[in-house]
């Protein structure tokens, strides 16, 4: 096994399953082992390009998966971010609590209100974990701009949904997290 | 993190359609096992989407052919279409049809010396999702950028701005509602300007600076961004609250200037 080789080994036993997460966000989760593929297979052909640090390498495979599925998308209609999913029914296996019930319903009706860029620079951050200097690389933009694009997409949820029930979800969420 | 960010942070938590807990498949899985040995065997193809491979197939047939119809410049540029070959700044480009026609006559009319053009809008430069994309043309007196608006954020307007009078037309359909005019207050997110609720502030810097700084109202916080490039700064005001305060040049003798917002 050649150098080049184990280092690629290494970025798809590490990443895997973060890509694989990363792509079952955006598109129809029976599709997202497929990407993941074509994007690894990607990545293989590019290897070269590996960067040596493995959470730069997660977004490095990110940027590509991302590009695999705006690539479909544009077959369809040309779009300005990739469009992320949310859950609906999870609300008692992430809360538990019956006293602080949220209501990922109204929830998810707010965040379908954010503009696409908005919902992507949310997932990225949120659901990725990646940091802004990652994230901003996946999107193709500067640090300073998704930053800019987060603070925005942060603004917008909590305007979305103060709008429909007075900032309850995230009131009781922040005071969960202030007491925990 | 601050407290309201945090706040945000785990109510967007709970919409996770892929929440770690729940990942089913991991490299562990024989579907995980099985494309890395396809990918590393050399078998790639096997992961690889039918279109590609057919497209991949008929281009080893075609190039031959078409270099020597066409001359290998030409051949470069139509092969873009086909993502062989990702543009990279200030390669040419070449806008024809309905894209140039358009991006012509709004310069015109606008009176202007440059357009941008979204890049998604030009045929053959399909696979420009690249990267940092910023494509010229010199026809005649007018200078047209080909660019990636929806990408590359403030960034674009920025370089669009450089050309004096510059303008950022979006679409092909729908061509005369969404020209940006760098002279109103324009929002980088989706739509037109007028429909802003946020205001792109920009200007150029004296020259020699290497800083760029904004003295802004208490309670306002408006960051400036600064292309040394391009010689230009540019910030998002916020919402509902007035365009007023002082930016701060810093020189690279250690001067400063300001002037008015």
């Amino acid at each position: 096994m050649d150098a080049a080789e184990e280092r690629f080994r290494r970025c798809y036993e590490s990443a895997y399953d973060d890509v694989l997460r990363f792509v079952q966000r955006r598109t129809d989760p029976s599709h997202a082992e497929d990407v993941v593929a074509d994007a690894f297979t990607v990545a293989w052909r590019r290897v070269e390009e590996l960067p040596r640090a493995l959470s730069a390498q997660r977004a490095w495979v990110f940027t590509i998966a991302r590009n695999l599925l705006l690539n479909v998308e544009r077959g369809e209609r040309r779009r300005r971010a990739l469009a992320v999913r949310v859950a609906t029914d999870r609300r008692s296996h992430v809360i538990g609590h019956a006293e602080t019930v949220i209501d990922t319903v109204d929830l998810a009706r707010a965040f379908a209100q954010l503009r696409p860029m908005e919902q992507e620079a949310l997932a990225l951050a949120e659901w990725d974990g990646l940091s802004g200097p990652e994230a901003a690389r996946v999107l193709g933009i500067s640090a300073t701009a998704f930053r800019l694009r987060l603070s925005r997409a942060r603004r917008a949820l909590r305007l979305a949904y103060d709008g429909g029930r007075s900032g309850l979800v995230l009131e009781t969420v922040r005071e969960r997290g202030a007491s925990s | 993190m601050k407290a309201d960010e945090e706040a945000v942070a785990r109510a967007v938590a709970l919409l996770d359609p892929a929440p770690r807990s729940a990942t089913v498949s991991t490299v562990r899985g024989d579907r995980a096992r099985a494309d890395l040995r396809a990918i590393l065997g050399g078998d790639r193809e096997v992961a690889e989407p039918a279109a590609t491979r057919a497209r991949r197939r008929a281009l080893r047939l075609a190039i031959p052919i078409a270099a020597s119809v066409l001359g290998v410049g030409m051949l470069a540029r139509a092969l873009f279409g086909f993502g062989l070959g990702e543009p990279q700044l200030g390669d040419p480009v070449e806008l024809t049809g309905e894209v140039a026609a358009g991006a012509v006559g709004a310069c015109r009319d606008a009176q202007v010396d440059a357009v941008g053009v979204h890049g998604h809008d030009v045929p053959g430069v399909e696979a420009m999702w690249a990267a940092p994309v910023l494509l010229v043309e010199q026809r005649g007196d007018l200078r047209l950028v080909v660019m990636e608006p929806h990408e590359q954020g403030e960034e674009y307007l920025a370089y669009c701005l450089l050309e004096r009078g510059g303008i950022v037309v979006r679409g092909v359909g729908g061509f005369a509602e969404d020209v940006w005019l760098p002279h109103r207050a324009a929002s980088t997110d989706d739509g037109p300007p007028h429909t802003a609720t946020e205001r792109l502030i920009w200007g150029q810097a004296p020259p020699g600076t290497v800083a760029v700084t904004v003295d802004s109202p208490e309670g306002v916080t408006a960051t400036p961004v600064w292309y040394p490039e391009a010689g230009i700064y540019t910030m998002v005001w916020p919402e509902g609250t007035m365009v007023r305060g002082e930016v701060e040049f810093t020189l690279e003798d250690g001067s400063t200037e300001t002037v008015d917002l």
